[in-house]
């Protein structure tokens, strides 16, 4: 085992675990083979989600929030997290509620306390010649008061991420735009969405990389409604990070349940 | 227009909200929304200016704060540090509470303090991990949540 600073808890939230598990899978697996031990925490609830639940009810959402990281405090850890929405929640409750351990995206502690030479390390098999577009995801990085992540417009790190796995992060128009899922109104949800699989595929990119299962449903799921609404043909795969990264470390395509995916991945590693 | 210039006094403090009286409406935060672009009825300099003149329709039945993708793309561009997307949030709070919150996220909300969970567990979902050699440490029985809000 590798000294790390913190002990960190696995906070999966409630869609990886439920309707993506093999997100979660290659995480677990990416993880190991970087050494780093990810406890779990009996009793974990729903971050709760910063969107419907957070709009609704304000003190609630603090309350939640609030007993989800004490239950991580009381043993001593640190909240890793898997997913955009959690991680925006746990830190903006922290910040209000104040305390020294501040919840982080698993990402987040591959970048600042792995760094990069060690995630190099563990790679046997470099995803050469592949083309990914990075989308972010708003909430890893905004409000940046709050998360303190990278620039919030013109981030590096995820692209710092991705290409060292031997894989290229190619620029495309609205880089930074939003998914689109958290709106209510269907004509912004699919219009973000389309218009950034349509941005993806000019830059003739292979695939798109989020770090957020909210995004991953909003453009996996999301160009098959696309198809259907519009009568049209996309099928640019969508993969979380992880799911890169325990390629790269040489665990197979097949053993990784991207049979789940809407979108067929099969051609990226071909 | 009806107006109450106390309307924003309100909103819950919690978001910030109290900023939105610093906006001298320059739509910055317009320029950037990715809603806006889609939606002419989204726009985020004209929510604020509602809620700093008090404009209760922005709470009622139909209103557009719930079109927002809450991307915090107008807190980061703002020169005043006013942040659109909490004001908004707060506005969605009070919404709620005057019962004219869309049905789907009063549905979706409550359903998570049901089950602890966005997605209710099931059997199906235990079986999809077992495929992937999964174990079950997610299961959700429900009830947490609401023994925490109701302070037991």
């Amino acid at each position: 085992m590798i000294s790390l600073p913190e002990k960190h808890a696995l906070f999966l939230g409630c869609l990886i675990p439920m309707m993506f598990p093999q997100i979660e899978l290659s995480a677990r697996k990416a993880l190991a083979e970087l050494e780093v031990e990810c406890e779990e925490i009996e009793g974990f609830t729903c971050c709760p989600e910063p969107w419907n639940f957070k709009g609704t009810d304000l003190q609630g959402w603090l309350k939640v929030a609030s007993a989800n990281l004490k239950k991580a405090d009381d043993k001593d850890m640190t909240i890793t997290t898997l997913c955009n929405g959690c991680s925006a929640t746990l830190k903006e409750a922290r910040k209000i509620e104040g305390g020294d351990r501040m919840p982080l995206h698993a990402v987040e502690l591959l970048y600042r306390d792995l760094g990069i030479e060690k995630i190099k390390a563990t790679v046997k098999k470099p995803l050469e010649g592949i083309r990914v577009a990075v989308h972010y995801g708003c909430h890893l990085l905004r409000p940046s008061k709050v998360f303190k992540t990278d620039n919030p417009f013109t981030p590096l790190f995820l692209d710092e991420l991705v290409e060292a796995l031997g894989a290229v992060s190619v620029d495309y128009q609205d880089k930074m735009q939003c998914c689109g899922r958290a709106s209510s109104a269907d004509e912004i949800k699919t219009g973000l969405a389309k218009r950034k699989i349509e941005n993806v595929e000019e830059a003739d990119a292979d695939c798109i990389v989020v770090t957020c299962p909210a995004c991953f449903e909003q453009f996996d799921l999301g160009q098959l409604l696309i198809n259907r609404k519009f009568s049209e043909n996309h099928g640019i795969p969508v993969f979380h990070y992880f799911q890169l990264l325990a390629v790269a470390q040489g665990f197979k395509p097949e053993d990784l349940g991207f049979g789940r995916h809407r979108m067929d991945v099969e051609k990226v590693f071909a | 227009m009806e107006l109450d210039l106390k309307f924003r006094n309100e909103l819950p403090e919690l978001e910030e909200a109290g900023k939105t009286v610093l906006c001298f409406q320059c739509g910055s935060c317009v320029a950037d929304c990715p809603a806006s672009s889609f939606s002419a009825g989204f726009n985020p300099r004209k929510i604020v200016l509602g809620i700093i003149l008090g404009d209760r329709e922005l709470v009622g039945a139909g209103s557009p704060i719930w079109e927002c993708t809450t991307c915090y793309t107008c807190a980061e561009v703002c020169p005043q540090e006013v942040s659109p997307t909490e004001a908004i949030t707060a506005l969605k709070n009070v919404s709620t509470e005057k019962g004219t919150a869309p049905e789907n996220v009063r549905d979706i909300a409550e359903a998570i303090k049901s089950t602890d969970s966005v997605i209710a567990h099931n059997k199906k979902i235990e079986s999809m991990r077992a495929e992937l050699g999964l174990d079950s440490a997610i299961s959700r029985e429900g009830g947490v949540i609401r023994s925490i809000l109701s302070g037991e």
